[in-house]
C-alpha cells in the first residue's frame, strides 16, 4: 500500500512575511498587489482568516471586513527562496517528491517511512525541520494517505500546522464523509450536474456505476469513477521526471495610468518582450500565440494564432497579440488586465533560422540584449516604448512557477 | 513599514563554511554598533549575474532588511523600521 504525504505550507506568503518582520506576527495581514492596481488578496494570515478574508477575495472586501487590516506588497524573491529551502529538506528524505505549487508538495514515503518509525513520526520530523530552516512563523501541515486524493483531503483536516492520517481501512468512511465539492477538480459547476444525478458525496460516486458517468461526462467520467473509489488517476511525478514546458507567457493586472489604450499596447509589448526573452533563456520556441484582455467591466477578449514556422522573436510575438488586438475591436477603453502566451513549444534548436537581412539582424540585437541583461539583470536594458511599465513587476510570471522550481532543483542535482 | 534607504554599512559576518549563507554578527551603521540580534528570514535573487541575499533582521531593537551583494562582497542597508514589538 502507497503512503503518500502532501505537505502544504500554512498561509504560505502571509506567514513568510511574518517571519521576515516581527510587527506583523500576529496581525491580521494580507499580501496582494499594488494599492493601485485592481488586486486580490494572494495570501491571508491565520488572524486575517478569522475576519473571514479568504484568498482570491478582492482587496476592497478584504478591507470591508477588517478595516485594520496590514496589505503587504508579494515578494515573489522571497517566496520562490523558501520553497527552494523546503524542497532542500524533502529531497533529504526521499527523491521521489513532486511540485504541485509553489507551496504544496507530494511525497512518496512507501520506502522511506518505516526507517524514520513510520508515516506520522517521519510527518512530524519533517515539520520540525522545516520550523528550523525555515523559521518558527513558516508552518507547514501534512495528510497522509494511500493516494494523492486521500491525502489532499487529509491535509484540509491538519490545518493548521498539524498532521492527519487516513489509514486504508478509514478510506470507506472518508468517502461518505466527503462532498464531492471538496475534491480538486470537482468545480461547482460538475458538482450540480452530480447533484442532480443524486450525487452528493465520493461514496454516491463510488456507486455510480462507470459506464454512465463516461456516458455523462465522457473521460471525465472514467476520473470522476476512480475519485469515487478513493483513488488518484494522476501518478505522482517526480521533479527530475517534471515534464518540459507547454506554454511560456507573462500577464499583468494594469495600473490605472496605462489603462489608456496606448498604455495598454506598451504593457503588451513589454509581456511579449519578456516572453520572447524567457523562450529565448530556456533554448524554446512556440508556434502559437494566445492574448488575453479583460476590461473594466472584466470581460474577457482574447484569441489564438497559429504562426507559420515556431519564434522565439519578441516582434513576432507582439504583432500577432496586436493583430489579434485589431481583429477582436482594438484595445479596450480601460484595459484592467493584458496576457499574452506562446504555445506548441519546441526545442529552439528545431526551428528555422531567420532568413531575412532584417530578421537576422533582430535576431543578432535580441541575442546582444539578452547578453546584457544576463550580465547586468532585466532592467539594465528598457525600450524607450516600454519605460512606463518599469512601474510593473518582474515577476510576471506569476506565482504558477512549480515546473520551473522543479527544473531547477534537477539542475541543481545535476550540479551535485 | 519599512522605511526604504540605500546605505553602505560595515558588517563582521561569520561565513559558516557548510551553511548556504553568510551570517552577519555585528554592523556599524551611521557610526553607530548595532548588534544582530535575531535573523528573521534570508532570501536571494538574482540580478543578472549577481546573486543578492536579502537578510530581515533584528539589530539594536529595530528591524533592519539587509542586503549583500556576493560579487563586490559589499553590505548595504536597504531599509529600516525602528523599535520592533515582538
Amino acid at each position: 500500500m502507497l503512503i503518500i504525504l502532501h505537505i502544504d505550507m500554512d498561509a504560505y506568503f502571509a506567514s513568510v512575511e511574518q517571519q521576515a518582520n516581527p510587527a506583523l506576527r500576529g496581525q491580521p495581514i494580507v499580501v496582494s498587489g499594488r494599492p493601485d492596481i485592481h488586486s486580490v488578496v494572494a495570501a491571508a494570515s491565520r488572524e486575517a482568516k478569522t475576519y473571514g478574508i479568504r484568498a482570491g477575495m478582492s482587496t476592497w472586501e478584504a478591507r470591508k471586513l477588517c478595516p485594520h487590516l496590514t496589505f503587504v506588497p508579494g515578494d515573489p524573491d522571497k517566496y520562490e527562496t523558501i520553497t527552494r529551502r523546503f524542497l532542500d529538506v524533502l529531497v533529504d528524505y526521499t527523491p521521489m517528491v513532486e511540485v504541485y505549487s509553489i507551496d504544496e508538495v507530494f511525497m512518496d514515503v512507501t520506502q522511506e517511512a518505516d526507517r524514520h518509525g513510520g508515516a506520522l513520526c517521519l510527518a512530524r520530523e519533517i515539520q520540525r525541520r522545516l520550523r528550523a530552516t525555515l523559521g518558527e512563523w513558516i508552518t507547514c501541515s501534512i495528510g497522509i494517505a494511500p493516494s494523492k486524493l486521500l491525502a489532499k483531503l487529509a491535509v484540509e483536516k491538519a490545518k493548521p500546522a498539524g498532521v492527519h492520517r487516513i489509514c486504508p481501512q478509514d478510506v470507506p468512511q472518508v468517502l461518505a464523509r466527503t462532498p464531492v465539492e471538496d475534491v480538486c477538480g470537482i468545480g461547482p459547476r460538475i458538482a450540480r450536474r452530480l447533484s442532480h444525478m443524486g450525487i452528493w458525496n465520493l461514496a454516491d460516486l463510488s456507486r455510480y456505476p462507470e459506464g454512465y458517468l463516461r456516458a455523462r461526462f465522457g473521460v471525465y467520467g472514467a476520473v470522476l469513477a476512480m475519485w469515487g473509489r478513493g483513488l488518484d488517476p494522476s501518478p505522482l511525478i517526480p521533479y527530475w521526471q517534471e515534464e518540459e514546458l507547454k506554454s511560456v507567457g507573462h500577464s499583468h493586472a494594469v495600473p490605472k495610468a496605462l489603462r489608456d489604450p496606448e498604455g495598454a499596447r506598451s504593457v503588451l509589448l513589454y509581456l511579449c518582450e519578456r516572453t520572447g526573452r524567457r523562450l529565448r533563456s530556456k533554448g524554446l520556441a512556440g508556434r502559437v500565440v494566445h492574448l488575453d484582455l479583460r476590461d473594466a467591466n472584466m470581460h474577457h477578449r482574447g484569441g489564438q494564432r497559429a504562426l507559420e514556422v515556431p519564434t522565439d522573436d519578441e516582434e513576432i510575438i507582439f504583432q500577432t497579440a496586436l493583430d489579434l488586438v485589431r481583429s477582436h475591436g482594438g484595445f479596450p477603453g480601460q484595459t484592467t488586465m493584458v496576457g499574452v502566451r506562446v504555445g506548441s513549444v519546441i526545442s529552439g534548436k528545431e526551428a528555422p533560422r531567420p532568413l531575412l537581412p532584417e530578421q537576422r539582424r533582430r535576431e543578432r540585437l535580441e541575442h546582444a540584449m539578452d547578453h546584457i541583461r544576463n550580465r547586468y539583470g532585466e532592467s539594465a536594458l528598457w525600450r524607450g516604448s516600454v519605460y512606463a511599465c518599469r512601474v510593473l513587476t518582474q515577476a510576471t510570471g506569476g506565482m504558477g512557477r512549480q515546473k520551473e522550481i522543479a527544473q531547477d532543483r534537477q539542475a541543481d542535482d545535476r550540479r551535485s | 513599514m519599512l522605511h526604504p534607504v540605500d546605505d553602505p554599512v560595515d558588517v563582521e559576518a561569520l561565513f559558516p563554511a557548510r551553511a548556504p549563507y553568510p551570517t552577519p554578527l555585528r554592523l556599524r551603521w551611521q557610526g553607530r554598533p548595532f548588534p544582530v540580534e535575531d535573523i528573521h528570514l534570508i532570501h536571494e535573487r538574482w540580478e543578472g549575474s549577481t546573486r543578492l541575499l536579502f537578510y530581515s533582521v533584528t539589530a539594536g531593537g529595530s528591524l533592519l532588511r539587509l542586503r549583500f551583494d556576493g560579487t563586490k562582497v559589499r553590505w548595504f542597508v536597504e531599509g529600516v523600521q525602528w523599535e520592533v514589538e515582538c
